[in-house]
């Protein structure tokens, strides 16, 4: 918005060049609440100053996790709260927004029609948050917050994101992401199965095995990494503090010791709900949420054998709008690193060449980089193109035959934090297809893809394969010549005498022009 | 009244009932028309204010207590209680005699000097026949075309007659039957000034009722019917009514339909001329359903609030205090916009009535033509009839800002006022809000958002009295200017509680009720006597205009008890009795209320901190509506030169010896006996 500046400004400021700045919000539907945030940043720097932030109650998750869908009741409710979110974003002519649900909307049966129904009544668009998603976001809120003395960034390290619908659990081998999973037990879900009479005792004893067995999963994964560091969040785990009598209000991170925590735990069993409410100035769905909270770090201790908690004391839903700023600034992904690790994770447990797989990638990556014209695709399909190098032999692992439909399979179901899930496909689809059968709307997956995304995936998966092929006769990259002409391409190299040997049949030339109109020719 | 003993026992009470100190704050006014040292026009204003408030009194407070079941006793906190019959019987028994007080200051003391003076209120038979014929072609001209005489008979009901006017109860003789009378009732029609103004050619003044005009001339009206007696009397309804809004879909269409029923509410007193027969009062009584002690008979001209009228001429300046216009602020007269002053200064204040209104104005008069401005929001209570405030909103909206105005369609009295701005700003687009079910927006903030070349800025705007600018030159008043980013965040934040776009948030530095003002205001008292010793006693000075909450009351006493000196400037309600504790802690406490030209208004709270001194300004007096009932905020002010300014209100409150009386026994106020200044000495006058 193009502002027109009084006269009396421009003759009384002096003459000072000032940083420009810009307007964004993120909104954030989670099961209790949602949240909108205003700040202005620098375009430059990112240098955030937060101007508004509003949070309203939501009924969202207690409708879900005990009905499996969101109440017509509550999706006006929202609508009511987002058409006064649309009017605070009109008031200061705010364009840039993030609007994400997260784990109670996510699981809904109707969440589609909670999204249409705002967006048709605010034009609002909110996208789901995936799990991997926040996993991403807690790693920002961990190197934001946690000191430096905890060695976060070299060390070993547990994150659990406890929510009221999941748990997103996160482990970090030497500083590296190791895996992440979101596991179906949350602080409100839990309370759904059971019966509304049973007193805190009685859910203590209920719930204990069901969040034992939940987390039987990570005990196994957690042996790789025996964590000395064990990081919780999340409102409830907040909310849990609070009963440790310890005054943790000036933290941005608190901490608790092992021994401090068995002690809470004797105290809840003798705490009512109500106890926990009225003497704690919690409200009720908190109050009620602590105990399940209490039993899933009791575990996390258990199977990481951390001495201490930690425990940042800001919301992750401060560190959405940081990300969010970030990426509109163009600054690097601090992420990205992480991401890589766990690309090469997973390569490494489903035993793939890693020598291989970085050679068809930096084959991948000049083709990508010197046909930019020809393809059009952005810079950040490249992070696609290598998950797909790196992994589209993955499927070996399964099985040697159509071992490509498995490496889909793969890629498909492996959580990578900051890769949103119609990302993830397109990238598993592209190795899909870097060998047989050329994409088509016969195949059930492609054809659930939007036409742009499809668009990638012929593009993506086109380049793989002369790739996989180049890679398959050991091309070197840096002999590698491109040559692009508005009617041709053509390639060679210095290494043989003709490229065309190393494409004994040709449907990779096929594959090429089909999705070009252009012919790949080989000198 | 209360017998010897009972009044001992009273004494020993510690607190005082709200209403028993309501009724000393309403004597002090009575008391201030009765200082010979007050210009004589001034005296007059003080008896109309003691009648106007009353009359609020008795449609409030006297109805409220009515409506209760006289003989079960109510709790006020904790043990504290009283039957609303011995309140009623002792609150009606001091009225009386608060009355006749008045009516003799007025026919002994104030009319007579007045006439002196020139200025008379006369009869019809006081005037020349020369004034008797201008004041019948008055009457032919501006009044029998407004005149609706109502006769009463059985195919003619008693009509509904509307509330505080004044009416004129006619028995005639019936045409027909001689034996047989009828009734009528006029009333003195609103539209038309009380008094008809007049020259006797000597310079004197003359102003003659208008009832006397219309008694005069009822021959005109009931031709054909004897008159047998004119007596005016006036009603007063039970007015205090709260609309079940905690699930009102529409407050605003509420608040109509309930103001459209007012004339249906209980009359809750009748007052009558001293000359009107057993026989006409029975028989109005019957009709009105009044008992016997709801009646009060006057000696006198009925409904003393239009005395105004009087007090406000132009033509006797000498009999009035003399003017003390507002100084001109200097933030009006430098060409800089107010949004410059603001950012330059970082924050500074204005002190009402002795400083112009003005700068409100013009920053929102600059908001609303500045391009740069991107939205306006602003809480609203009271405004005056023609507000240049509202005129300016409408500008705003009009020129495309976002404008969010929380209207308080509740406020009591000013209901259809605020109901017909808020149209007015809503047909320009603005966003009217008509206020919260359950809660009163008595806050008193605006927020400017601006883009400027640094980025948004906000500027905000909080005070102690309403956007009135007619107000605003009768009551002493704070405001606060400021562009600090985290008070702005917080003023941002209750607007969206305000407008309903977000639960409360955690406050930084306002301190708001419903939510955490009460407990705030516990903490800085509870605080300033863990600190506080023989050695090194705390200091604890309020300004306000009401202290009634007892659990407040209650920790001022504990901090009195621990050393903490306690003064307070209250202007009307004061809950404590200090002379109930014990001597020493009694001692600690200074209570003042003061009663002058202006009404006291500003609140102002200080807390010495063991020498970390913390002020507090804001919109909430300390009473439980305003506590858990109101949208009520407090704001730090934390600049060296302005708390310095508040030290300087604070000081000089305490220390007025001219009309500042202070608390020397239960429910008791007394000026020393340096009230009257002498040559030697001019005692301090705070305002």
């Amino acid at each position: 918005m193009n502002s027109v500046l009084s006269s009396s400004m421009k003759t009384s400021c002096p003459q000072k060049k000032y940083p420009q700045k810009a307007l964004a919000a993120t909104i954030d539907l989670g099961a209790h609440s949602v949240r909108m945030l205003i700040a202005e940043y620098e375009t430059i720097s990112g240098k955030t100053s937060p101007l508004e932030d509003l949070e309203v109650a939501v009924p969202l998750g207690s409708s879900v996790f005990r009905h499996g869908k969101i109440s017509n009741a509550v999706i006006r409710m929202l609508c009511d709260i987002f058409k006064n979110f649309r009017s605070k974003m009109d008031e200061y002519g705010i364009t840039q927004y993030r609007a994400i649900a997260t784990s109670a909307a996510r699981e809904a049966s109707n969440s589609d029609i909670l999204l249409e129904r705002i967006y048709h009544a605010t034009g609002i668009r909110v996208t789901i948050f995936e799990g991997s998603d926040e996993a991403r976001l807690d790693y920002f809120t961990v190197m934001d917050t946690v000191p430096a003395k905890y060695r976060f960034s070299s060390g070993n390290a547990l994150i659990a994101n406890i929510g009221t619908g999941a748990c997103q659990v996160s482990a970090y081998d030497s500083g590296k992401l190791h895996f992440t999973e979101t596991i179906k037990i949350g602080t409100l879900r839990v309370l759904e199965l059971m019966p509304d009479t049973m007193s805190a005792s009685g859910v203590r004893k209920y719930l204990t095995p069901i969040v034992n067995k939940s987390f039987s999963e990570i005990q196994n994964l957690a042996e790789r990494v025996h964590s000395r560091l064990l990081i919780a969040m999340g409102s409830s785990v907040r909310s849990l503090l609070a009963l440790s009598g310890k005054d943790f209000s000036k933290s941005r991170t608190a901490e608790l010791s092992a021994s401090d925590f068995d002690l809470l735990m004797k105290h809840l069993t003798d705490l009512t709900f109500e106890d926990i409410s009225s003497r704690y100035g919690m409200e009720k769905d908190l109050s009620e949420a602590v105990i399940p909270c209490a039993l899933i770090i009791s575990n996390l201790f258990r199977i990481t054998g951390a001495q201490k908690l930690l425990v940042p004391m800001i919301s992750t839903k401060d560190v959405l709008m940081q990300d969010f700023i970030q990426g509109l600034t163009g600054s690097k992904d601090r992420f990205a690193q992480q991401i890589e690790n766990i690309i090469k994770t997973t390569a490494e447990k489903y035993h793939t060449d890693a020598a291989y797989g970085e050679l068809t990638w930096s084959l991948a990556e000049k083709l990508f980089r010197q046909l930019i014209p020809l393809h059009g695709l952005k810079n950040e399909d490249l992070i696609l193109l290598r998950i797909a190098a790196l992994l589209h032999k993955s499927g070996m692992f399964i099985n040697n035959q159509a071992y490509h439909k498995h490496s889909f399979y793969i890629i498909s179901n492996t959580e990578i934090p900051g890769i949103v899930d119609s990302d993830r496909k397109v990238a598993a689809l592209t190795a899909r297809y870097h060998r047989k059968s050329f994409p088509g709307l016969q195949h059930a997956e492609f054809a659930a893809l939007t036409p742009d995304n499809r668009t990638r995936v012929l593009k993506l998966s086109a380049i793989l394969r002369i790739a996989c092929a180049l890679a398959q006769g050991n091309a070197s990259p840096d002999k590698l010549k491109i040559s692009w002409r508005p009617d041709k391409v053509i390639l060679s190299s210095s290494q043989y005498a003709s490229l065309q040997d190393l494409f004994p049949d040709e449907s990779v030339q096929e594959c090429f022009s089909r999705v070009f109109a252009v012919p790949l020719l080989f000198k | 009244m209360r017998t010897k003993p009972e009044k001992a026992k009273q004494e020993q009470e510690i607190f005082v009932n709200r209403d028993v100190s309501w009724l000393e704050f309403n004597t002090r006014v009575l008391e201030e028309a009765m200082d010979e040292a007050n210009p004589l026009l001034e005296r007059l204003k003080f008896l109309a204010i003691f009648s106007s408030n009353l009359d609020e009194f008795f449609m409030v407070r006297i109805a409220g207590i009515n409506r209760q079941p006289r003989l079960v006793p109510r709790k006020l906190y904790k043990d504290y209680t009283f039957l609303p019959l011995d309140l009623l019987n002792e609150l009606t028994g001091k009225i009386r005699s608060l009355v006749t007080r008045q009516y003799r200051c007025l026919y002994s003391e104030v009319l007579p000097a007045l006439a002196e003076h020139g200025i008379r209120i006369v009869s019809w038979a006081d005037l020349p026949a020369a004034l008797q014929v201008q004041a019948e072609e008055y009457f032919e001209h501006n009044i029998l075309p407004v005149l609706t005489p109502i006769g009463i008979d059985t195919s003619h009901p008693f009509p509904l007659l509307p509330n505080l006017e004044l009416e004129l109860l006619v028995r005639l003789q019936d045409h027909k039957k001689a034996d047989q009378e009828r009734f009528a009732v006029i009333e003195v029609p609103k539209v038309i000034p009380r008094f008809l103004p007049m020259e006797d050619g000597s310079g004197s003044k003359l102003f003659l009722p208008a009832e006397e005009i219309i008694a005069h001339n009822l021959s005109t009206l009931f031709s054909g019917y004897p008159v047998l007696e004119c007596s005016p009397f006036r009603i007063t309804r039970d007015m205090d009514f709260s609309i079940e809004d905690d699930s009102v879909a529409d407050l605003l269409t509420e608040m109509q339909e309930t103001l459209q029923k007012k004339t249906h509410r209980q009359v809750i007193r009748l007052e009558i001329s001293s000359g009107m027969t057993r026989r006409s009062c029975s028989w109005l009584s019957e009709k009105l359903q009044v008992a016997k002690e709801q009646i009060y008979s006057i000696h006198g001209l009925l409904n003393l609030k239009s005395l105004f009228e009087l007090a406000s001429i132009d033509s006797k300046p000498d009999l009035k205090d003399p003017p003390m216009p507002p100084l001109q602020s200097i933030y009006c007269l430098e060409k800089k916009s107010m949004f410059e002053h603001i950012r330059e200064n970082g924050r500074f204040m204005i002190h009402l009535p002795y400083e112009s209104f003005d700068p409100v104005i013009k920053l929102m008069e600059q908001a609303a033509e500045d391009p740069n401005v991107l939205a306006i929001k602003q809480t609203l209570y009271r405004v005056s009839g023609n507000s240049p405030v509202v005129q300016a909103l409408i500008r705003a909206a009009r020129n495309g800002k976002q404008v969010t105005v929380l209207f308080e369609i509740k406020a009591r009295f000013d209901e259809e006022h605020n109901i017909r701005h808020a149209r007015d700003l809503a047909e320009a687009g603005a966003h009217v809000v008509y206020g919260i079910a359950g809660l009163k927006v008595h806050c008193k903030a605006l927020l400017i958002v601006r883009r400027e070349e640094d980025g948004i800025r906000r500027y905000v705007h909080l005070a102690t009295g309403n956007y009135n600018d007619k107000t605003a030159r009768q009551y002493t008043d704070l405001g606060f200017f400021s562009d600090d980013k985290i008070l702005a965040e917080d003023v941002a934040g209750l607007f969206n509680v305000i407008t309903g776009f977000s639960d409360p948030p955690l406050w930084n530095k306002l301190i708001v009720a419903p939510f955490n003002l009460r407990e705030r205001l516990i903490y800085l008292i509870d605080r300033e006597a863990s600190l506080s010793s023989q050695e090194n006693p705390g200091h604890i000075r309020m300004k306000c205009n009401s202290i009634i909450d007892y659990e407040i009351i209650e920790h001022l006493y504990k901090a009195a008890e621990r050393h903490v000196k306690i003064e307070l400037v209250v202007r009307g309600i004061c809950g404590l009795n200090p002379f109930a504790l014990r001597s020493d802690a009694a001692k600690r406490i200074t209570i003042v209320s003061i009663l002058d030209r202006f009404l006291e208004h500003s609140r102002i709270y200080y807390f010495r901190n063991n020498g970390a001194p913390e002020y507090f300004v804001g919109s909430a007096d300390i009473m439980p509506r305003n506590l858990d009932r109101r949208i009520e905020i407090l704001f730090p002010v934390d600049r060296k030169n302005l708390q310095e300014e508040l030290d300087f209100i604070l000081r000089t409150a305490l220390s007025d010896r001219r009309k500042g009386r202070r608390m020397t026994g239960f429910n008791r106020y007394s000026r020393t006996d340096e009230a009257k200044p002498t040559p030697a000495r001019e005692r301090t006058r705070s305002q």
